[in-house]
C-alpha cells in the first residue's frame, strides 16, 4: 500500500532518507513542468529542481503540515524559479527565444499534445510568445493560475501579498495578455 | 460602478473567486451591459487558450536517475538535526519576530506578554521576600495606627479608607483572615451589610 505524504514526511523528520526519496520520485515530474513553465529554460530545469527538494529536505521541520506537501514543495520551487530569473536579470524584461526555437520544441514529439488539432501549432506559438512577453510578474501569476491552477489564496501566499492584490494584478496580467495577443496575431504572416 | 470595474470582478469570476455577493452584482450588470457580456466572452477564449497550452508547455521528463542525483546532495550536505533546546527556542523566536515585522500589533503583544514574564520572573524569584517583608512590616505599623484611631470600623475618613485599602490589597490570606477589621472592609467594600 502507497503509504500517504504524511506519513512520509514523518519518516523523513526522524531520518528516513528513503522515504523522502520516494517523495522526490512522486512529486519530481510536477516540479520539473513548474520550474521550466517559470523559466523556459530546458538547462537549468534539473538543477533548480534538484536545489527545491534539497531545500525542502533541509527545512522538513519547518513544514507544520498546514498546506499539503506538495502546496509546500511549489512553494519552495516558485521562490527559486522567481529568484532564479531576478538573478538573469530578465524580470519584467522579453523573452529573446526566436520563434523558430518555439516552433521546435513544440514539434518535438515527446511534447506533442493532444489538443493540437483544436489549437494549431501556429496558435500555440502565438499563445506561448505572448505569453513570455508579459511581464514577469504577470507571466509567474498567469502561470501559477492557469497552468498551476492554484486558488487565489495560494498565490497570494506565495508571491505574500493581500488576496486582492492577486486578483488585482491577475485583471491587468490578462488585459495586457490580450493587447499581446491581438499584437502578435496581426504580425502573423 | 463603471465598467471597467467590473471589468476586474470579470476576472475573478472566471476563476469563479468572487464572493455570492460580487457574483450576484455582476451578473446583475451583465444582463444590462452588453459591452461587458462581450468582455467576459472574450475572457474565456483566452483562458481556453491559455488551457490549451498547458499540455504543450511540459519540461523534459526527469531521468531516472534525478531522485538519486538528489539523495546524492542531501547525503554530501551536513546531517540533518532536529532542532531542540535553545536551538528551537531561538526558532521560535525568529519566526515571531519575522511576524512582528509584518505584523506589528502583533509583534508589540508578544513583546508586552515577553516583557510581563520578564517582569514576572525578576520580580517573583529575588525581589519577592523582601518586598512581602517590606509590606507586612509597613502593614504591621500601619495597622497599629488603624486599629488604635479607627478601631475596625466602616466610619472611615478617606486617608484611612484608603491606608485600609492598601493593607488589603498588599496582605497575604493568613493576614487578612487574623485582621478582622480588613474582613470588614472588605464587607463594607462589598456593601454586605451582614458580616
Amino acid at each position: 500500500m502507497q503509504k500517504s505524504d504524511e506519513v512520509l514526511v514523518n519518516e523523513t523528520r526522524r531520518g528516513n532518507k528513503k522515504s523522502f526519496e520516494l517523495l522526490v520520485i512522486k512529486y519530481e515530474k510536477q516540479i520539473f513542468n513548474l520550474i521550466y513553465r517559470f523559466t523556459n529554460d530546458r538547462e537549468t530545469v534539473a538543477d533548480l529542481a534538484q536545489d527545491t527538494f534539497f531545500k525542502a529536505y533541509r527545512g522538513i521541520h519547518k513544514f507544520k503540515g498546514k498546506s499539503s506537501f506538495y502546496t509546500w514543495l511549489r512553494r519552495i520551487a516558485i521562490n527559486n524559479s522567481i529568484n532564479y530569473l531576478q538573478s538573469r536579470k530578465e524580470y519584467a524584461s522579453l523573452e529573446q527565444d526566436s520563434e523558430d526555437a518555439e516552433i521546435r520544441n513544440l514539434s518535438d514529439s515527446r511534447y506533442e499534445a493532444p489538443e493540437e488539432s483544436v489549437l494549431s501549432k501556429e496558435m500555440s506559438v502565438i499563445v506561448r510568445k505572448t505569453l513570455e512577453s508579459l511581464p514577469e510578474q504577470f507571466r509567474s501569476i498567469l502561470i501559477m493560475r492557469e497552468f498551476e491552477e492554484m486558488s487565489y489564496s495560494d498565490i497570494a501566499d506565495s508571491l505574500g501579498c493581500p488576496v486582492g492584490t492577486v486578483r488585482s494584478r491577475l485583471f491587468h496580467a490578462r488585459r495586457v495578455f490580450k493587447e499581446n495577443l491581438e499584437r502578435y496575431e496581426k504580425e502573423r504572416p | 460602478m463603471k465598467c471597467s470595474e467590473f471589468h476586474e470582478l470579470l476576472s475573478g469570476y472566471i476563476d469563479d473567486e468572487l464572493t455570492a455577493r460580487e457574483t450576484k452584482k455582476l451578473l446583475g450588470h451583465l444582463e444590462e451591459c452588453r459591452d461587458c457580456t462581450v468582455a467576459l466572452g472574450e475572457l474565456l477564449q483566452q483562458k481556453e487558450k491559455m488551457c490549451l497550452l498547458r499540455t504543450a508547455y511540459v519540461a523534459a521528463e526527469p531521468t531516472a536517475e534525478f531522485s538519486q542525483r538528489v539523495m546524492r546532495a542531501i547525503e554530501q550536505a551536513e546531517p540533518l538535526r532536529e532542532p531542540g533546546g535553545l536551538r528551537l527556542i531561538f526558532l521560535h523566536m525568529s519566526s515571531w519576530f519575522g511576524m512582528s515585522l509584518r505584523r506589528p500589533a502583533l509583534g508589540m503583544s508578544f513583546l508586552f506578554v515577553v516583557g510581563v514574564a520578564i517582569g514576572l520572573l525578576v520580580g517573583v524569584t529575588p525581589l519577592k521576600p523582601f518586598q512581602e517583608n517590606k509590606l507586612m512590616s509597613v502593614y504591621e505599623l500601619q495597622s497599629k495606627q488603624v486599629s488604635e484611631e479607627v478601631p475596625c470600623s466602616t466610619e472611615m475618613d478617606d486617608d484611612d479608607e484608603t491606608i485600609a485599602f492598601d493593607h488589603f490589597a498588599y496582605s497575604s490570606a493568613d493576614t487578612i483572615v487574623n485582621t478582622p477589621c480588613l474582613l470588614e472592609y472588605a464587607a463594607h467594600t462589598a456593601g454586605a451589610d451582614n458580616y
